[in-house]
């Protein structure tokens, strides 16, 4: 084979696995949640995603004026962090296909954990599935926008 | 008497399918440096250091199964800032575990940072399952810092784990 056809094969090789990085790392910054009252930094540690609160319409608890927190957490010793910069999303892999799969999902409201996916839909939606694990009819989607300032 | 000898079975069965007896193994991961990103901004900022444990001694010493480690005691953390510095900028922690071969764990948190501590001692949570992690040779330490007011000047800081692990004798 030819120096110059090994240099293309190498160059095509180069420029397909740059392209799958891009499409797995689109899904990095600020997304809206369905009802808008929440925002979630999805950032990559390592070769997976999570996503952290950044924003809350209502970080404080009505009554007390203070920060709401974790109370729900089934582990007491993490109960009295606020609910505001909980990593709630964990583990999401690429997959291809537009899915990000294998991830879980943490519900601060009622202290469980479901597993995950999420479905690339355009440049500003995202759809996020969690249901409970091994029973993937039992669960909900929330579809996410992409936040703007 | 056939109801107690199936119960002896049953029992028996629950004996030599759950953990075998364990051992203890110390370790202490001596200092690892973290750095900190500047300039810090309000907000949640994430930082991360590897954890290199060479453990493969002590186990066999200890005639440990390397790959059962069934969990760890009187785990704790210890986060110290760089000489002149200190936690006050920090609002809160959360400390986590994450490696290839482990999904990430919320191993312990600080709520609130007590003010003009240079050294923070956090005991790690005994219901996180952290004996895998220490199934593999290195992991990852991932600390997310609620960060109060904007700072510029660089920030340093180590963090050191100990405890007592408790792998499955061989």
């Amino acid at each position: 084979m030819s120096r110059l056809a090994l240099l293309c094969i190498l160059f095509i090789g180069l420029a397909h696995s740059a392209v799958a990085q891009n499409d797995a790392d689109r899904i990095l910054g600020i997304w809206v949640t369905g009802k808008g009252n929440a925002r979630v930094k999805i950032e990559k540690i390592g070769n997976r995603y999570f996503g952290k609160t950044v924003w809350l319409e209502e970080p404080n608890d009505s009554e007390t004026g203070k920060p709401k927190t974790d109370t729900e957490n089934p582990d007491p010793s993490l109960r009295n962090m606020p609910r505001l910069g909980l990593r709630i999303m964990k583990d999401f892999e690429f997959s291809g296909d537009n899915k990000w799969k294998e991830g879980t999902v943490y519900d601060p409201e009622n202290g469980k954990t479901y597993c995950g996916a999420i479905t690339w839909r355009d440049n500003n939606t995202i759809e996020l599935r969690g249901h409970i694990c091994g029973l993937s009819f039992l669960g909900r989607s929330d579809t996410w926008k992409r936040y703007t300032p | 008497m056939k109801q107690l000898i199936a119960y002896a079975f049953i029992a028996g069965l629950f004996l030599a399918c759950g953990p075998g007896p364990s051992v203890d193994i110390a370790f202490d991961s001596g200092p690892l440096a973290m750095g900190v990103d500047t300039p810090m901004t309000p907000g949640i900022t994430t930082i991360q250091s590897e954890v290199v444990l060479d453990l493969d001694e002590q186990f066999e010493k200890a005639q440990a199964k390397r790959d059962e480690v069934q969990g760890v005691d009187k785990g704790s953390m210890v986060l110290t800032a760089a000489e002149g510095r200190n936690f006050d900028l920090f609002e809160n922690l959360t400390i986590s575990f994450y490696s290839d071969e482990n999904n990430m764990t919320t191993v312990a948190t600080l709520n609130p940072v007590e003010k003009g501590q240079s050294t923070l001692e956090i005991p790690l949570s005994d219901l996180a399952e952290i004996g895998p992690y220490f199934e593999e040779n290195k992991f990852l330490i991932v600390l997310d810092a609620q960060i109060m007011a904007p700072d510029t000047l660089p920030f340093e800081l180590n963090a050191q784990i100990s405890g007592t692990l408790k792998p499955s004798k061989k």
